[in-house]
């Protein structure tokens, strides 16, 4: 229960903000990646260094999870060659169409409704991967 | 809300996107995925009686957070889509085909790929994975060649 209100939570602080953040309007995407506004560039990275931070300080202090009261613990995934292949693939998408996968859903449900092809396309994508890939 | 009209300052913005990943860990020691989110809806699917992902109510939550901005600031429904009508085209039928498409490269890259800006991005790099700041750093340049790529064709039509 706790665990299923807190995602959702969680989720709408995160889809409030993409909004808020201007990263469901394409030219803020366009923009980053031609490096003629630096908007998004400052957001992720005061985010990362941000998670990189509590994370660390969540381990540090020897946190307990909220629900099961486990450790706070992760583990980083080793690179393959399917991590370089699936972003190159992801990379092609996301240069037509200036948009990744929660943008697309923030665009939909925000009323930019062109996103709502993008979501289509995103889950026939997955699905297809599911069935095909190794 | 007026504040709202004017994009969110960078650094409160990026603070509190860093702070979604961080409660998330604390939470249940999860990880912010949007690609994850999407499969959610198959998992279900597949399993209909059993228990409600948490990603899916991650995903219902993240389109619960956009439309309420969008009634907070009174935002007008559109098929616009910025620069993309001038680069790409501005009609319906263009986009009703392109986006799909763009799509499915999108779900089928991040789905092998194992993440997307989010899992990959935000989480992976903040953890410290390597496989998620090498995934970043391949589908960041890749979309700004691909962008790069049809301004120039878009030019030269």
């Amino acid at each position: 229960m706790k665990l299923n209100a807190f995602s959702a939570l969680f989720g709408g602080i995160f889809g409030f903000l993409l909004c808020w953040l201007t990263f469901t309007q394409v030219d803020t995407i366009f923009g980053a990646l031609a490096f003629s506004d630096l908007y998004l560039w400052k957001v992720f990275i005061t985010a990362v260094v941000t998670a990189f931070l509590g994370l660390r300080l969540l381990r540090r202090s020897k946190a307990q999870t909220w629900t099961q009261g486990e450790r706070v613990k992760w583990t980083p995934e080793r690179p393959n060659k399917f991590h370089i292949i699936g972003a190159v693939i992801f990379g092609i998408g996301w240069g037509v169409c200036g948009t990744c996968p929660g943008p697309a859903l923030a665009q939909l449900a925000s009323g930019r409704l062109a996103g709502g092809f993008t979501c289509i396309g995103i889950f026939a994508g997955i699905f297809l991967c599911d069935r095909v890939c190794p | 809300m007026n504040f709202l009209i004017d994009r969110c300052p960078w650094a409160l913005g990026g603070i509190l996107l860093g702070l979604v990943v961080v409660g998330l860990q604390w939470l249940a020691n999860l990880s912010v995925g949007m690609t994850g989110a999407y499969a959610s809806w198959f998992e279900w699917f597949q399993n209909p009686s059993g228990r409600i992902p948490w990603r899916l109510y991650f995903f219902c939550g993240v389109a619960l957070g956009a439309f309420t901005f969008s009634r907070m600031t009174g935002f007008q429904p559109t098929f616009a889509l910025g620069s993309f009508d001038q680069k790409i085209g501005a009609s319906i039928l263009t986009k009703a085909w392109v986006l799909p498409l763009a799509g499915v490269f999108i779900g089928f890259g991040t789905r092998l790929s194992g993440g997307c800006t989010s899992g990959h991005g935000l989480c992976g790099i903040s953890r410290g994975s390597k496989a998620g700041i090498l995934a970043t750093i391949t589908f960041f340049a890749t979309a700004a060649i691909v962008a790069q790529l049809v301004i120039y064709l878009g030019a030269h039509q």
